[in-house]
């Protein structure tokens, strides 16, 4: 499924930079903060977030606990590990490797 | 690709499958708080907080999809779905009772039948022997093509040959395998089987004691003092398992012997024997003096790395050497497996062959039957593919029902299998060697295993190659259309028959042959006959009056309408003989070979043998008048031509142990009668030529220690004189055991019991294919009817006869039929050749046989369908057009 993993993929890496900007958030704040910052970009169904922390999770990308919001309800909140850190460099690379190829195509006419 | 993250988190998963009810919480808490962040911030905006509640559950999604696939993520998905699948294919199986119940059904028998037969076989034919090195162990044997190539056992002299002059054997050893002697002093007096050996044949074997030891050479020299070993079985059984065996004192033909040794569970070889004494090979008894005389079984042991047949040449030049041997006479070594077993492998194996048809059937109708659900099943199949449910894990479902069935089939069929096996231990008469070490064994388990494995594997591909799962097609109307969806049917259909035509085509043959061994003319009549047999210390002319008395006691029994003796048992044994002439010379080693049996004056009136000619032996024949003897027609036909034999003179050297003249010449008796034919060594052997002489005419007196008594009854029922006999002779001799007390059609079932096992399992297992057949047959047509519902509808709608239809179904049932029969005859022809042996009055082409196979097979088919036809010629077409 390739074009499932290349989503998936871009997923992953909206999730982790997004944590890495606002240090512990929970998974509401990091679904607010990628619609804002796309611009509404990403009209997913905001549940499908956690399938995507949970398998990052496993992946030990970034680790979660328990915490209490601003208005008080319990959430849980994710951070990045230190392999999350490396993985963010790792993919962020990656990304503007393939902006930067498809640039070079779309600009080759 | 597996980098040390990925393995992370499959253990980390795995470990996690372990609290998923946890991890489930978790998740559920922390889509609520999101909803509830949510809600909270759309009121802040201004939204009413019930619209904003529902706003905020819009803007998550399909939240238990998401739940799952968020706790997927912990779960290995295979362990997960592996367990829902079984659970689900439970349901399944408890849904449909009918379907499961037949299936289930199937299956034990199926393989029940298999593990049970499998364990009988392997135990039998193929574990090896109870003794050291088993494989190297021969029994040396004799044969001559000029004197009729018969297996002769050894004599005394060969084996001393064999002893002294080969180099070959690491030991070399006899024994006498069977004789009787009579115990008393312990009880009631009891008739023992014993066997005697030579020094070192407990060595040869590798045999060691269980208690005390076994003989040691001394004792081989010193005949006065008697020694002996005793079985296991008879240690058990009838010593009381006394741990203080050693020492104690068995008195035997009225002399006392010392118990020395008990020897350990020997299942494999003289299993029934209680009683094992010394045998010197020195000529202490004439017997063992006499070239001809071949009763010894030789046992030897090669050592590794010697070719058996290095073995044979060498016993062959020592055995042309003896004097008295044909000059074409060969030595054979037959490994003691072979020796043991080699009278029923041939019949184990066709059992089963049998079984594994049985098998085959039992699967073909499973599968059959799996299929068919399976296609009945594929709209919800369809369905659950188009609700995302991928390929692999519908197919992985349908492999874990197929494994569920088998499993619950299989360990039904394995018990199934342990109670058979327990039956065939403990069934009386079974007549198999090594039966007394039965057990279901672990290959057999194993074997099963791996069927039921493979059938399970087979039932699911089958259906999942098959099936394509068309998505649209099932969507069109769930029904396939008539034709190529069928053609799986129809060779499981093709098969099934098949299978159950050779089963019914060797069952016919088999209980053709079975009646006919009934309706056989014995020669004699049997009806009214009681046999008891007798076996006392005479060896002596002291043994005449007693034989006397015992006769007048049997004659004066109220009922008795004569009485007779003889060592022959008619229908079950007869000694050899072969015969001299004294009217033409007697090439030696060429002599004639005949049955033989010492009688008493009435013992044809007693069988009820008719006399052709000359006369019967009488009172006067004693041992001081001219010796005679009486032949059958078919010695008269074969020794004598056209010449008639009364009045012709022959000698007759009885070959029974002990019971031989010495090599010289026997002395001439005089023929004065023929009588007609009997069955004497088994209902279904032919009669060959016989002679019979009067026991009061041995001149070795040997035949009067052990003789059977025949009893006439005036009435009907000889079973009632049993007892008066047995306490008239203990009257006057107490110490004489009176054993074997059987009617003559006990006698001639027990000769022909492997032949009434044979017949009934092979019947049984052509009516289990039967069944399964018809079963099949009717599952596969209802099925394919139930397809064509539609179909049939329209026909009638458009004026066919209910009679079209009827026929349309028979005709395409029948054709299937016929094909299953065509190939099923075909596969007869080969297979019943392996079953000639064990036919009789039966060829193995038996056209009449072949004929009602087919015609049972044809209407069980037929019938089959005709109960699915019928239905298809009754559908309603409203009602069959409206449910599509």
């Amino acid at each position: 499924m390739p074009r499932e993993n290349a989503l998936q993929g871009t997923l992953d890496l909206l999730v982790l930079k997004t944590i890495a900007q606002l240090g512990a958030m929970h998974g509401f704040g990091i679904a607010l903060h990628i619609q804002q910052v796309s611009s509404d970009l990403l009209r997913v169904e905001e549940g499908s977030l956690y399938p995507a922390l949970r398998r990052i999770e496993e992946t030990g990308w970034i680790a979660s606990a328990w915490g209490t919001t601003e208005n008080n309800r319990q959430a849980k909140y994710y951070r990045l590990t230190a392999a999350g850190r490396r993985q963010l460099a790792h993919e962020e690379q990656g990304w503007l490797q393939l902006v930067k190829g498809v640039n070079a195509l779309l600009r080759f006419s | 690709m597996l980098t040390l993250t990925r393995i992370r988190s499959v253990v980390a998963r795995t470990l996690r499958v372990f609290r998923s009810r946890a991890i489930e919480r978790d998740v559920q808490a922390e889509m609520d708080a999101h909803i509830h962040m949510r809600t909270d911030l759309l009121i802040e905006r201004g939204m009413p907080a019930d619209a904003a509640g529902a706003e905020a559950l819009r803007r998550f999604g399909n939240r238990s999809l998401l739940q799952e696939q968020a706790r997927g993520q912990h779960l290995l998905p295979r362990f997960e779905s592996v367990v829902q699948d079984v659970q689900y294919g439970l349901r399944l199986l408890r849904r449909s009772p009918g379907f499961t119940s037949i299936a289930l059904l199937t299956l034990a028998l199926g393989i029940g039948l298999n593990a049970a037969m499998f364990s009988v076989f392997h135990h039998t034919l193929l574990a090896p022997l109870q003794f050291a090195d088993p494989g190297r162990l021969y029994m040396i044997s004799s044969h001559a093509a000029s004197i009729g190539d018969a297996r002769r056992a050894s004599s005394g002299p060969d084996f001393r040959d064999y002893r002294d002059q080969s180099t070959v054997f690491s030991g070399v050893a006899a024994a006498i395998p069977r004789f009787t002697e009579v115990w008393t002093g312990d009880g009631e007096p009891r008739v023992l089987t014993v066997a005697a050996t030579t020094e070192h044949f407990f060595d040869v074997l590798g045999v060691r004691p269980a208690l005390g030891r076994v003989f040691v050479h001394d004792e081989f020299h010193d005949l006065a003092n008697e020694t002996v070993l005793v079985s296991w079985r008879f240690w058990k059984n009838q010593l009381g398992g006394d741990p203080n065996v050693i020492g104690r004192t068995l008195r035997m033909e009225d002399f006392p012997s010392m118990i020395v040794g008990v020897l350990p569970p020997m299942t494999d070889l003289y299993s029934d024997v209680d009683v094992w004494v010394k045998q010197t090979t020195e000529p202490a008894w004439d017997f063992m003096n006499w070239r001809a005389n071949k009763f010894l079984d030789v046992v030897g042991r090669l050592p590794p790395g010697v070719d058996p047949r290095v073995a044979e040449q060498q016993l062959t030049a020592i055995l042309r050497r003896a004097p008295g041997e044909p000059a074409d006479v060969r030595v054979q070594l037959t490994p003691l497996r072979e020796f043991v077993v080699g009278p029923v492998a041939r019949q184990l194996a066709i059992m089963m062959a049998a079984v594994a048809i049985v098998l085959l059937v039992t699967l073909l109708n499973t599968a059959a039957l799996l299929l068919a659900r399976s296609i009945k099943r594929s709209t919800e199949l369809a369905v659950r593919l188009g609700l995302g449910a991928s390929r692999g894990r519908i197919r992985r479902q349908l492999l874990i029902e197929g494994l569920l069935l088998s499993a619950i089939g299989g360990t039904l069929g394995v018990a199934l299998a342990a109670a058979a096996v327990g039956l065939v231990r403990r069934a009386p008469g079974i007549a198999l060697p090594r039966i007394d070490g039965l057990h279901l064994d672990t290959a057999a388990v194993v074997v099963s295993v791996l069927v039921v494995v493979a059938a399970a594997v087979a039932f699911t591909l089958l259906p999942g190659a098959l099936l394509r799962l068309d998505l649209a097609r099932a969507f069109r109307g769930g029904r396939t259309e008539t034709g190529r969806a069928q053609r799986p049917f129809a060779t499981l259909v093709i098969g099934e028959i098949a299978c159950a035509v050779v089963l019914a085509v060797c069952a016919g043959l088999l209980v053709r042959s079975f009646v006919r061994v009934h309706a056989v003319d014995l020669g004699y009549q049997p009806d009214r006959v009681l046999s008891a047999y007798l076996r006392n210390n005479y060896n002596d002319p002291q043994g005449l009056p007693y034989w006397r008395n015992v006769l007048e006691a049997a004659r004066t029994i109220p009922g008795t309408a004569s009485a007779a003796i003889s060592d022959c048992v008619p229908s079950a044994h007869a000694n050899s003989a072969t015969i001299v002439f004294a009217d033409r010379p007697n090439p030696r080693g060429r002599e004639p070979s005949t049955e033989a049996c010492w009688i008493s004056v009435d013992y044809f009136r007693t069988l009820g043998v008719p006399l052709v000619r000359g006369r019967l032996f009488s009172e006067r024949d004693d041992p001081n008048s001219p010796a005679v003897a009486i032949v059958n027609a078919e010695a008269a036909r074969r020794l004598f031509r056209d010449e008639d034999p009364i009045g012709k003179r022959i000698g007759v050297n009885y070959l029974a142990l002990g019971s031989r003249t010495a090599d010289s010449v026997p002395r001439m008796r005089e023929i004065v009668g023929v009588v007609s034919n009997i069955r004497q060594r088994g209902a279904d052997l032919a009669p060959g030529p016989a002679v019979y002489l009067p026991y009061t005419q041995d001149e070795t007196y040997h035949v009067l220690n052990s003789m059977y008594v025949y009893l006439r009854a005036a009435g009907s029922d000889p079973s009632a004189l049993g007892r008066s006999f047995r306490s008239r002779v203990q009257t006057m001799y107490p110490d004489q055991p009176v054993e074997r007390i059987q009617v003559m059609r006990q006698v001639i079932a027990q000769s022909i019991e492997r032949r009434t096992y044979a017949v009934m399992l092979m019947a049984g297992f052509a009516g289990l294919a039967l069944l399964l057949c018809g079963l099949g047959t009717y599952g596969v047509i209802s099925y394919a009817m139930q397809q064509r519902t539609r179909e049939f509808g329209i026909r009638i709608a458009l004026g066919a006869q209910q009679s079209n239809i009827l026929r349309d179904v028979l005709e395409r049932g029948g054709l299937l039929i016929a094909f299953g029969i065509v190939l099923g005859v075909g596969l007869s022809l080969l297979a019943t050749r392996t079953l000639a042996q064990l036919l009789f009055e039966t060829g193995a082409n038996d056209p009449g046989v072949y004929l009602l196979a087919i015609l049972v097979l044809g209407v069980t088919g037929l019938a089959a369908c005709f109960v699915p036809a019928l239905r298809a010629s009754r559908v309603d077409p409203r009602t069959a057009l409206n449910e599509q």
